[in-house]
């Protein structure tokens, strides 16, 4: 049965794997017509580009950024893949060879605290973690989603005990990783 | 230096970039202090690394569910269906007419024409996914789709095999080309080549003893080709079936 662009929201949203599946198969060859064309790019480095859009897609339904579409979803997904590109292609256009010079550098304690934290070397660290404290933060840090409703999801009473949970669950994965080595 | 519960609510508010002017001179003030950085600067590795695996899990799937759709069967519409079912009809009344037409032996001779072993899958696939899905494919006689995935290479196997999915299909000029190729390349599929031509040649020419292909059968089987066995054995069957 075929799913109106609302219905397929909702059950995204709700989690729903075959729907998610069923988007990304559908949408994907139109994706990769338009794109592979306009920016004349192989068929692997546009899948690694699909893949990019539509984890973007992902995350804006589950963080509630994207509440309805009044185009399609492969329209959506087509302008994404187009941002992808551009910025892709800008970086590579910006690259330079030898070092900033220091007074170009914008160094403030938040920038400073962005470097170091991308120096960590922190890999397999969904491994460290129990199901429980899986699910808490990848719904936080990646899928984006509110307190409440990860609270509804893991079968919390509340956000307060959902923020609780996260709160353990960080502190314990610091806690093993402390026993790694760290850059 | 331990960070407290509000500590990483800011560390998380300047992660989503969503840190009001306030906050913001607050996190800076804090990072002022060497030991607070260093750990922020942990806590902050922690969470980009939760959401970069997360992404790689998720492509993960993406990319088992893209393995799934080619290993499903293609479904065919009604007039596809309709279409199909006549196809099998004619090959049906096909195969009938050819098999009444000739001798007993020209079963034997079409067991030469049947499809080539898979003879990769276990040694050198392992790293090479789209040649091991390709591999699937032959092997599951999807040739069509196993020759489009083999498309446009140069390494030896997937030229051989690519000539094997020409010639599987009975598009034999096709296969000849291909064979060539390989033979170009003077590898170990070099003779297998050489044979396959020779197969795929003597299709295309009805296998007229008049015509060259037929002449250099005749040369094979003479010859210290690895494949002068079969080149004798298939000449004796051409006799035979006369």
């Amino acid at each position: 049965m075929k799913l109106s662009t609302e219905e397929t929201l909702v059950k995204i949203k709700q989690g729903d794997e075959t729907v998610l599946k069923d988007l990304y198969l559908h949408t994907k060859p139109k994706f990769m017509g338009y794109i592979s064309k306009e920016f004349n790019i192989p068929t692997e480095a546009c899948l690694d580009l699909y893949q990019d859009s539509f984890s973007l897609l992902y995350t804006k339904i589950t963080s509630g950024q994207i509440a309805q579409v009044t185009s399609s979803f492969d329209t959506l997904l087509i302008g994404f893949g187009r941002n992808l590109a551009r910025n892709t292609l800008r970086k590579r256009q910006e690259e330079y060879p030898g070092e900033l010079p220091d007074q170009m550098l914008d160094h403030t304690p938040l920038t400073r605290l962005e470097e170091k934290a991308k120096k960590h070397r922190v890999e397999g660290i969904l491994k460290l973690m129990g199901p429980d404290c899986k699910k808490v933060l990848t719904a936080f840090y990646f899928f984006q989603k509110s307190m409440k409703e990860i609270a509804l999801e893991m079968g919390y009473s509340g956000s307060a005990m959902a923020k609780k949970k996260k709160y353990q669950c960080l502190k314990a994965i610091r806690t093993k990783l402390d026993s790694k080595s760290w850059n | 230096m331990e960070l407290t519960e509000k500590h990483i609510e800011l560390l998380e508010k300047q992660y989503f970039q969503q840190l009001s002017d306030a906050e913001l001179s607050e996190l800076a003030q804090l990072l002022e202090d060497p030991a607070f950085a260093e750990e922020a600067s942990r806590y902050l590795a922690i969470f980009e690394r939760i959401s970069a695996e997360s992404k790689a899990e998720l492509k993960s799937n993406m990319n088992t569910w893209e393995e799934m759709q080619r290993k499903r069967p293609l479904r065919l519409s009604g007039n596809m269906q309709l279409l199909k079912v006549a196809a099998v009809l004619v090959v049906i009344v096909g195969a009938f007419l050819y098999v009444f037409n000739r001798s007993n032996s020209t079963n034997e001779i079409s067991s030469f024409y049947e499809a080539f072993p898979n003879r990769l899958m276990v040694r050198t696939v392992d790293t090479d996914t789209v040649l091991s899905q390709a591999l699937y494919n032959y092997d599951s006689k999807d040739y069509i789709e196993a020759r489009t995935m083999l498309n446009g290479r140069t390494d030896e196997s997937a030229l051989f095999y690519k000539a094997h999915c020409s010639f599987n299909l009975g598009e034999y000029q096709q296969a000849i080309d291909d064979f060539k190729s390989v033979i170009d390349l003077s590898g170990p599929w070099k003779e297998t080549s050489e044979w396959y031509i020779l197969l795929a040649q003597l299709q295309l020419d009805d296998f007229n003893p008049s015509k060259n292909s037929y002449k250099n059968l005749q040369a094979m089987a003479s010859s210290n080709h690895g494949y002068s066995n079969e080149a004798a054995r298939l000449l004796e069957l051409l006799r035979t079936s006369k």
